[in-house]
C-alpha cells in the first residue's frame, strides 16, 4: 500500500497532536506552589518543595528574630518582624510580617498603589537581608501573615 | 505546565518527580512545534491555491492540504477539549490527570470535633507557673459605660472556659486573662466558638492560612488546625486558644512582658488597618506608640480610648463613616477579668 505524502503529514501531526494534548493539562494543573492543599489535605513533607523550604529556613534559625523599624520612601513607616524559631509556625514556612501596610485597601483606593510599593519596597529589604546570609528566598515559603486577605494580597503584589 | 526543576530536586539530586518536569519540557517545544507546523500547512495551501492558475489539479491538491491543516487543527482543539472533559467529568478538574503524584499523606481519618468541656487535657509538662500580665499596668480609670456588669456576666456564665484559658497559657506563657480577653472579644465567650475568629469550633476558619499551615492531621495535636469541610478548622476550644496564643506571641517575638508590648500584639493580632488616628473622627492623636490608638487592646479602657472606631467592618470592607467601636477592648476585658 503506498502512503501518499499528505498521510505522513496527518500522521506526524496526531502524533504532535497528543504531545500537545499532554502539554495542554499540564499546564492547566492548578500550580499554586502547594498544589496538595486540598480537601484539608496538608503539604507533603517530604516533596522537594518542602525540603527546599526547611533547608532554606534552616540557614536563617541563627539570624532570628529580625526586627527592624524603616521609614520608607513613600514616608510610611513600617515593622518588620520575623520571630525567632519558637514562634515560626513550623519547619517549613518562615513567618515574615510587615506591619504598618494597609493589606485591605480596595484596589480602587487612591492609596492602594502607595500601599503597594511601600510592600514592595519593605520585601526587597527582607529579601536583600536573607540574600546577605546565603538564602534563596525563591526556595523560601513565606508566611506574610496569619490573616487569609494579607497572604493573598502580599503574593499577588509580588507576582504583579 | 510544570518546567520548574527546583519543584523536583533536594538540593542538588534529581528526584522521581523530575520526569515530569523532562516531559513537561519535551512537550514545550512539542508545543511550538505543531503550531509552527500548521502555521506552515496554512502558508504552503495558500501559496499553492494563489499558483494554480486554475488548474484543477493543482486546485485539489492546495484543497487537500488545507483539508489536513484543518483537520489537524481541529484533532489540536479536540483532543485537548476530550481530555479536558474527562478531567472535569470524573477528576473534580484538578488538573492531575497526567500528574506524578506520589500519595505522601493518605487521609485514613480526621480527627472528629470534640467537646471542650468533656475532653480530658493530655498530661505534659507545662510547668506550674501562670504567666502574670506585666507589673505596670495602668489602671482602668474611666468607663462611662456600665460594662463590669457584662464582662461579669459573660465571664460567669462560662466560669470552666478558665481552665482551658489556664492550660492554654501553660502551654504558650500568654496570661489568662489575655486569652479572656480575646475569647469574649472574639466569640463572646462561649465555650464553642473559637478564639481565632469567634466561629463555631470546628468550623472552616478562613484565616488559617492553608498554604503554610498543615492540616491533614489524624490526630488532634494541640494548638494545630485539622481538616474541616471546607478548609481548615479546630477540633477544640483548647486547640484555638493555644494557636490564637501563639500567634499573638509571633507579632511582638514573645515580648509580652509590658503593657506597651501587649497593646502593640493585640492590635498588630486584630489588624493594624483598624488604628485609628488619620483614619477615623478620633481625636486623642497622634498615637503614644504603636497599637495604642487601636480599639481591639484599649476600647474603653479610659477616658483617652472612650470613643474609639472601627476602619473596617469586616476583613476586606470598610465601613463608611468609621463606626463606634462599641465592644471593650480585650486588655480592658483583661483586667476586669483578673481584678475579679
Amino acid at each position: 500500500m503506498k502512503i501518499s505524502k499528505n498521510q505522513i503529514i496527518a500522521i506526524v501531526i496526531i502524533f504532535i497532536i497528543g504531545l500537545f494534548s499532554f502539554g495542554v493539562m499540564f499546564y492547566f494543573r492548578q500550580e499554586s506552589g502547594l498544589v496538595f492543599v486540598e480537601g484539608g489535605y496538608g503539604p507533603h513533607i517530604n516533596s522537594p518543595l518542602i525540603q527546599n523550604a526547611i533547608k532554606e529556613k534552616k540557614k536563617l534559625t541563627f539570624f532570628l528574630p529580625f526586627d527592624k523599624q524603616m521609614r520608607l520612601s513613600s514616608g510610611e513607616e513600617v515593622s518588620i518582624v520575623v520571630p525567632s524559631e519558637k514562634y515560626q509556625h513550623n519547619a517549613w514556612t518562615l513567618t515574615v510580617q510587615i506591619f504598618g501596610i494597609e493589606y485591605e485597601r480596595a484596589s480602587d483606593d487612591p492609596e492602594y498603589e502607595t500601599e503597594k510599593r511601600s510592600f514592595l519596597e519593605a520585601s526587597r529589604m527582607v529579601f536583600d537581608w536573607m540574600r546577605s546570609h546565603g538564602v534563596d528566598y525563591k526556595k523560601l515559603i513565606i508566611n506574610w501573615g496569619d490573616k487569609a486577605f494579607i497572604q493573598e494580597r502580599a503574593e499577588q503584589w509580588l507576582n504583579e | 505546565m510544570n518546567n520548574d526543576w527546583s519543584t523536583c530536586m533536594v538540593g542538588d539530586v534529581p528526584t522521581f518527580s523530575c520526569i515530569e518536569v523532562v516531559f513537561g519540557r519535551v512537550l514545550l517545544v512539542a508545543t511550538g512545534l505543531i503550531i509552527f507546523t500548521l502555521f506552515v500547512m496554512f502558508v504552503i495551501g495558500s501559496v499553492q491555491y494563489m499558483t494554480s492558475g486554475g488548474n484543477p489539479e493543482k486546485v485539489k491538491k492546495s484543497h487537500a492540504t488545507f483539508t489536513w491543516a484543518f483537520m489537524g487543527t481541529l484533532l489540536f482543539i479536540g483532543s485537548f477539549l476530550l481530555l479536558k472533559t474527562i478531567d472535569i467529568l470524573f477528576l473534580g478538574d484538578k488538573g492531575t490527570l497526567f500528574t506524578l503524584d506520589i500519595p505522601y499523606f493518605p487521609l485514613s481519618s480526621k480527627p472528629s470535633v470534640q467537646n471542650t468541656q468533656s475532653v480530658p487535657f493530655p498530661q505534659i509538662n507545662t510547668g506550674d507557673i501562670l504567666a502574670p500580665l506585666p507589673k505596670e499596668v495602668p489602671k482602668i480609670t474611666h468607663i462611662e459605660r456600665d460594662i463590669h456588669e457584662d464582662i461579669d456576666f459573660l465571664l460567669d456564665n462560662y466560669a470552666d472556659n478558665r481552665r482551658v484559658y489556664e492550660y492554654a497559657s501553660r502551654l504558650t506563657g500568654v496570661p489568662v486573662s489575655i486569652f479572656a480577653g480575646i475569647h469574649l472579644t472574639e466569640g463572646g465567650a462561649e465555650p464553642n466558638r473559637s478564639l481565632v475568629s469567634g466561629r463555631i469550633i470546628g468550623q472552616n476558619e478562613p484565616d488559617v492560612v492553608r498554604v503554610v499551615i498543615r492540616c491533614d492531621r489524624t490526630q488532634s495535636v494541640i494548638g494545630e488546625p485539622i481538616a474541616v469541610s471546607g478548609g481548615c478548622g479546630f477540633a477544640s476550644l483548647l486547640d484555638s486558644a493555644v494557636y490564637a496564643g501563639r500567634v499573638l506571641q509571633s507579632k511582638t517575638d514573645g515580648s509580652l512582658s509590658t503593657f506597651e508590648h501587649m497593646v502593640t500584639a493585640l492590635a498588630r493580632y486584630n489588624g493594624l488597618g483598624n488604628a485609628n488616628c488619620g483614619r477615623s473622627p478620633y481625636v486623642n492623636c497622634p498615637r503614644k506608640y504603636v497599637g495604642e490608638d487601636h480599639p481591639y487592646p484599649l476600647n474603653f479602657f479610659d477616658e483617652r480610648h472612650e470613643d474609639m472606631y472601627r476602619i473596617y467592618c469586616k476583613d476586606r470592607v470598610k465601613c463608611d463613616p468609621p463606626k463606634k467601636f462599641t465592644q471593650p477592648g480585650v486588655l480592658t476585658v483583661a483586667l476586669t477579668y483578673e481584678n475579679k
